[in-house]
């Protein structure tokens, strides 16, 4: 292997792995935001059966 | 200003909100910067050729990968003295981005090791304690994880985290105690550098983006473990309200 392809494997993993680290902390994020708007909505006085369904929640986030 | 009304998790919130877009912003302009110094402009190394080039993230990648974990340590110690809830977030914070650190520092190096050394992987003191720093990661959050009370489980991976934190001088000097193949330090505080200029500013660069992208990936991470633990009080609400209602985009930034 030359050495450029070793600097290129090197570099475009560290790359990838930090893409993959960004895209899971966004998704963790969606996911702890949508909990705390069912939960939001749950405790609401009035709040309906169907916004307490988390399959419902789930739904709304996709 | 009080810097203590910090330490609680719903005046930290909004605060790692403001901060978080320029320490990630820092990150990448300066990764550009130093990727086009390291990678362009610094010259071929007359020993190594080309492939040396890999130090510009394998050193940044090691230095946080000790640095993040001595920071947890920091904050494991005031997790069990004062029993601060935002500690145990921000350490469980860290982890993951220091167990990445820890994972890139040994791929790169063994990627460097066989055209410079011959083998991927040597069994000498530099390395194996680095792999014994991404295992005590590892084992901090399958700890961590595996303790359904959030409380024992803070308390329990912040005695793991103060038993490991040995092993960061092991790293950092096995180089001087033991006769290792990885070489000695390059860099010091105390004896200057034994690089080219344009090398050690492309690694310093290089540095600074990876501080500042563990800072940004600790504050987002940990904004998402306060909202997932502190789901149930009022302030969260109050907050992500208040950002909905709020017209200026920082604002919203900082809470949502």
């Amino acid at each position: 292997m030359s050495h450029w392809t070793v600097i290129a494997i090197a570099y475009g993993l560290t790359f990838l792995a930090l893409a993959v680290e960004v895209g899971l902390l966004v998704r963790r994020r969606r996911a702890a935001l949508r909990q705390v708007r069912l939960l939001a909505e749950a405790t609401e006085p009035g709040g309906s059966e169907e916004t307490n369904d988390p399959d419902n929640g789930n739904r709304a986030g996709t | 200003m009080n810097l203590y009304r910090y330490a609680s998790p719903s005046a930290f919130y909004p605060l790692a909100g403001a901060l978080l877009p320029w320490f990630a912003g820092a990150a990448v302009l300066l990764a550009v910067i130093g990727l086009a110094m390291g990678l362009v402009l610094a010259p071929t190394d007359f020993q190594q050729g080309e492939v040396y080039r890999i130090i510009f993230i394998h050193v940044p990648a090691a230095w946080m990968a000790m640095i993040v974990y001595l920071v947890m340590a920091g904050y494991s110690v005031l997790t069990l003295v004062l029993r601060a809830r935002l500690s145990a977030m921000m350490t469980l914070a860290l982890a993951p981005t220091g167990a990445l650190m820890a994972a890139i520092a040994l791929w790169t190096g063994a990627l460097w090791g066989k055209p410079t050394w011959g083998t991927y992987w040597a069994w000498d003191a530099r390395m194996t304690s680095t792999l014994v720093l991404l295992f005590l990661y590892l084992g901090y959050l399958a700890l961590v994880g595996a303790i359904e009370d959030t409380q024992r489980a803070d308390r329990a991976g912040a005695v793991l985290v103060l038993v490991g934190v040995v092993n960061v001088p092991i790293i950092y000097f096995s180089v001087t105690w033991w006769n290792t193949l990885h070489q000695g330090a390059s860099v010091s505080v105390t004896g200057g550098s034994s690089m080219a200029v344009v090398m050690l500013r492309a690694m310093l660069v290089m540095t600074i983006a990876a501080w500042c992208y563990c800072i940004a990936a600790a504050l987002h991470r940990v904004r998402s473990i306060i909202l997932e633990r502190e789901a149930h009080s009022t302030w969260i609400g109050r907050v992500l309200g208040a950002a909905r209602e709020d017209g200026d985009p920082r604002a919203r930034r900082a809470a949502g």
